[in-house]
């Protein structure tokens, strides 16, 4: 498993779509410093009030991450490396867990560039521009951060385990990236469009979705134009239940059905 | 005596009614060059997934260096190198850092050994250019040093020899036969350059429709009644007269204008000759022709 692990970990350094896609958060992060700042002169009410802000755009983390889960998920089978690598005597459990763990990985490193190089270009330009540091509300803003960081990796994690079992399912790269669209597409609708919806049923569905906790727990949840945010134990444990339930479903079904299929890469 | 490196064990796979494999018994010893006959679809590259842990038989077990359950056999797994069908490559990496890659896997950490197989295929002086580059039969052999980058005592190779050049070609059987003399590697190739295999194999397994038909020893194909005697003459049609008069044999075959062959089992060399300077034919050339191994195969399935 560490053999795995370590070349994996070789693969996603010399990938050049990995590559890209760190930069391209580099840039994104830095744009969003000057244009979230910007708006308001770089106004710092206590020091984690920057990252406050950009909690509320995270969302834009679970459209990219998963496309690239899918490619990693599917890469064995588009190259052939699954083939040596398990007739080198890995198992398939390893196979797998190895994938997860190295997605964990990337996920953590991009989230900590994300915001890292968000805050370190806001905290920058506040500093040149001359505006005020001050202190009010740090305890709570820091809370509400790493609230929200942490609830971050979680629900990345688990679209990330749902996305890999959507790859291992479906093998080859191009199919594999239309269905993962269609999981973050779809779930983005559903969590949006029938918010509203007249069916009871869908109103609840929605009110389950993904997508709906991400918007809950980064302030951006509006329905009849009302906020809603993570208040009262159900919701609490409803936005840490629903993403850990799918973990577990997902990672259940990925090891079943990989470890008895076939392998014709 | 030897050991075995691997054994099949009643080995089917079926896929709903089809028989991929039919119940495969075969054994390959240390030091053996095995040579897997069989047309397109007939199983070669489905027991060679077998072997390399990619897909699960129907019925039937198989035992690597004396392993054959779980774990264990996972274990002897690590011992073997495989190129199946298409090497597996990254696209976007050099030749280097293919071997790079494949050498984490296997949890070396030993420059040197990437340089040695680049060497032994001879890619050293295009290990720096991306793989994408690389025509198929330099992908071939860079598939072949992942293969050896660990030292396996089992090598499965399936077609290692497409795409490549006749110099390549040539190279791939001195490099196959060198492992086998100077590091006991055992192997176990598949190919449809049967001249090829005939050149390096020491043992023949035959396979057709998913069934081992046959398994034979180089040594017995050469001395098998496949083995022919090739008469060289202007004057065919009346060779083919004494043949059938005189000698009364009729099973023989007329490979060329002026080429007849008769199996070696159908007539004596020596009797050949005396009978054709009797009746004064112009003869060319008399010579014992090894049987080919194309001429076996064909012979077995019928074709």
């Amino acid at each position: 498993m560490r053999n795995f692990l370590k070349a994996q970990a070789y693969f996603i350094k010399k990938d050049t779509m990995f590559r890209g896609i760190s930069l391209m958060f580099l840039v994104a992060s830095a744009v969003l410093a000057f244009w979230v700042g910007g708006k308001n002169n770089f106004e710092v009410i206590n020091p984690a009030q920057p990252l406050i802000l950009l909690t509320q755009l995270s969302l834009f983390l679970y459209f990219v991450i998963p496309t690239y889960v899918c490619f990693f998920a599917t890469e064995g089978y588009e190259y052939g490396s699954i083939k040596l690598v398990l007739a080198s005597g890995q198992s398939r459990f390893a196979y797998i867990t190895g994938k997860y763990i190295s997605v964990l990985n990337f996920i953590f490193v991009w989230l900590i560039q994300f915001f890292g190089v968000y805050y370190v270009c806001y905290m920058a330009a506040a500093l040149f521009t001359g505006s005020a540091i001050g202190n009010d509300g740090l305890k709570t803003d820091m809370l509400q951060i790493i609230r929200v960081l942490g609830l971050n990796v979680l629900y990345l994690s688990a679209y990330a385990v749902l996305i890999l079992m959507v790859g291992i399912f479906i093998r080859r790269t191009a199919s594999a990236v239309v269905a993962t669209l269609l999981v973050i597409f779809g779930d983005f609708i559903f969590s949006g469009y029938c918010r509203e919806a007249s069916s009871l049923l869908l109103r609840e569905l929605s009110g389950y979705t993904l997508t709906t906790q991400i918007m809950k727990f980064s302030g951006v949840y509006v329905v009849n134009s009302q906020q809603v945010v993570l208040s009262g134990m159900k919701s609490v444990v409803e936005v840490l239940v629903i993403p850990l339930v799918i973990i577990v479903i997902c990672m259940s079904i990925t090891y079943f059905s990989f470890g008895r299929r076939d392998i014709h890469a | 005596m030897n050991t075995t490196i691997f054994q099949a064990e009643g080995i089917s796979k079926h896929y709903g009614n089809v028989a991929a494999l039919e119940k495969i018994n075969m054994a390959i010893t240390e030091g053996d060059i095995y040579g897997f006959v069989g047309e397109n679809g007939s199983g070669k590259t489905t027991l060679m997934k077998v072997i390399s842990g990619l897909i699960h038989p129907t019925q039937g077990s198989i035992t690597l260096m004396g392993r054959s359950k779980g774990r264990e056999l996972a274990q002897a797994r690590k011992q073997i190198g495989v190129l199946i069908e298409h090497p597996a490559l990254y696209p976007h990496m050099n030749g280097e850092e293919n071997l790079s890659f494949y050498s984490r896997i296997h949890g070396l950490s030993d420059a040197h050994r990437i340089e040695e197989v680049l060497s032994l295929v001879g890619l050293t002086d295009t290990r720096k250019k991306k793989t994408s580059d690389y025509s198929l039969g330099m992908k071939q052999r860079l598939g072949l040093a992942v293969a050896l980058l660990h030292s396996p005592k089992f090598l499965v190779l399936d077609e290692p020899m497409n795409g490549l050049d006749p110099g390549g070609i040539v190279e791939m059987r001195h490099v196959l036969t060198r492992l086998v003399k100077e590091q006991g590697v055992t192997i176990l190739i598949s190919s449809h350059i049967l001249s090829e295999l005939q050149l390096i194999a020491t043992k023949f397994g035959f396979i057709h429709k998913g069934r081992l038909i046959k398994e034979v020893l180089a040594e017995e194909l050469l001395q098998s009644a496949k083995t022919e005697i090739c008469i060289q003459t202007p004057e065919t049609r009346a060779a083919i007269h004494v043949l059938e008069n005189v000698l009364n044999i009729h099973s023989f075959i007329r490979s060329g204008a002026n080429e007849i062959r008769v199996p070696k089992s159908a007539a004596d060399l020596e009797q050949l000759m005396t009978v054709f300077i009797e009746q004064g034919m112009p003869i060319e050339g008399i010579h014992l022709s090894a049987a080919s191994l194309e001429h076996y195969y064909m012979d077995l399935i019928g074709g």
